[in-house]
């Protein structure tokens, strides 16, 4: 008998620290092309105006766990992306579903090291989807190569309590 | 033990704990040129006949009024310079000489051999460069301040040439792809 409650011990806290899960429910990518009309040139002399944000539900994510989340974001950077370039991110809403969600609300740059963007107190029958996620590119210059570049944006989700 | 392997299940299947998100942005290229005046770009040069038999035209007018400025940005490996020609007759036996001062401003893209003046230059009806290695780069827009001075003035080419008169031209500036 406490061999069997040991293994279901083992087996509970197991499934607790697993089984917490991030999907995103909207489209996959954000591609700025062609640049803002803030951002065209008009007058000869002028950089760019510095910045492009896409609309504030760009990537939604659905949680779903049973203990205190962390929600992490990290840029996997590639050859094809100029460190001049930051992107920061922010959630902009609180989603739908009845887990608690906390910080998160202004815009935080988005490093190649996993940086927490929020918590959530995630249950059983507390999930949440929908949470929307928006983003901004800052440093447009003229002084970078005319090209188009791209990036990863890797979201994980891990144990807090 | 049925519900334990339910819990294994879950835990191995249900729930993926890293998602993607593709950014990208396309910066285009972009070519841009503009003079700034006082007021206006036009300007007036003249020479003025000696006083005394035996001494040569007065020539040393000139105009400092003009600013160039420009926004350049290129796709990487590639240049751009600055022409300046003129469209009309220039006066028999004088040349329209052209100085442009180093650059000085708020702008960027001009160090490093960026974005640099080759030198003076007489415009003709053929196209001549005198900024040179233009990359990404921009000028800044203050009139006075920000860009390359330029600075107009007469010289006498050919003395048996020189005739009597007003001529009329147009200076023409071009940003190009090397």
């Amino acid at each position: 008998m406490k061999i069997r409650l040991l293994i279901l011990l083992i087996f509970a806290v197991n499934f607790v620290t697993k089984a917490q899960g991030i999907t995103i429910t909207s489209a996959t990518s954000w591609t700025v092309s062609p640049l803002s009309s803030a951002n065209i040139i008009t007058k000869a002399g002028k950089d760019y105006a510095g910045f492009e944000t896409s609309p504030a539900n760009q990537t939604l994510l659905k949680l779903t766990g049973t203990v205190l989340c962390s929600i992490n974001i990290q840029q996997v950077t590639g050859a094809n992306w100029d460190s001049n370039l930051k992107i920061y991110a922010r959630r902009s809403g609180a989603g739908t579903g009845l887990a608690i969600l906390l910080g998160g609300g202004s815009y935080q740059l988005v490093t190649t090291s996993s940086t927490q963007l929020f918590t959530a107190a995630l249950g059983i029958l507390l999930g949440k989807e929908d949470i929307p996620i928006q983003y901004q590119i800052q440093g447009l210059s003229v002084l970078l190569p005319a090209k188009s570049y791209s990036t990863t944006i890797m979201y994980t989700i891990s144990v807090v309590l | 033990m049925r519900y334990l392997l339910i819990l294994l299940l879950l835990t191995k299947f249900c729930c993926s704990r890293a998602q993607n998100v593709t950014v990208g942005i396309t910066m285009p290229s972009v070519a841009l040129l503009d003079l700034l005046g006082n007021g206006s770009t036009d300007f007036t040069l003249s020479s003025t006949a000696p006083s005394e038999a035996g001494n040569s035209i007065n020539t040393t007018s000139s105009n400092l009024g003009t600013w160039l400025i420009f926004t350049s940005a290129i796709a990487s490996g590639f240049s751009r310079s600055i022409k300046g020609d003129v469209s009309g007759t220039l006066p028999p036996g004088i040349r329209l000489r052209l100085d442009i001062s180093p650059y000085t401003g708020s702008g960027q893209g001009f160090t490093g051999g960026n974005s640099i003046v080759t030198g003076n230059v007489y415009l003709t009806n053929t196209a001549t460069s005198f900024i040179d290695n233009i990359k990404g780069a921009f000028t800044g827009i203050a009139y006075g301040s920000d860009g390359f001075k330029l600075k107009y003035s007469l010289e006498v080419q050919t003395y048996a040439d020189i005739r009597s008169g007003t001529s009329v031209l147009t200076v023409r500036y071009t940003i190009v792809d090397n």
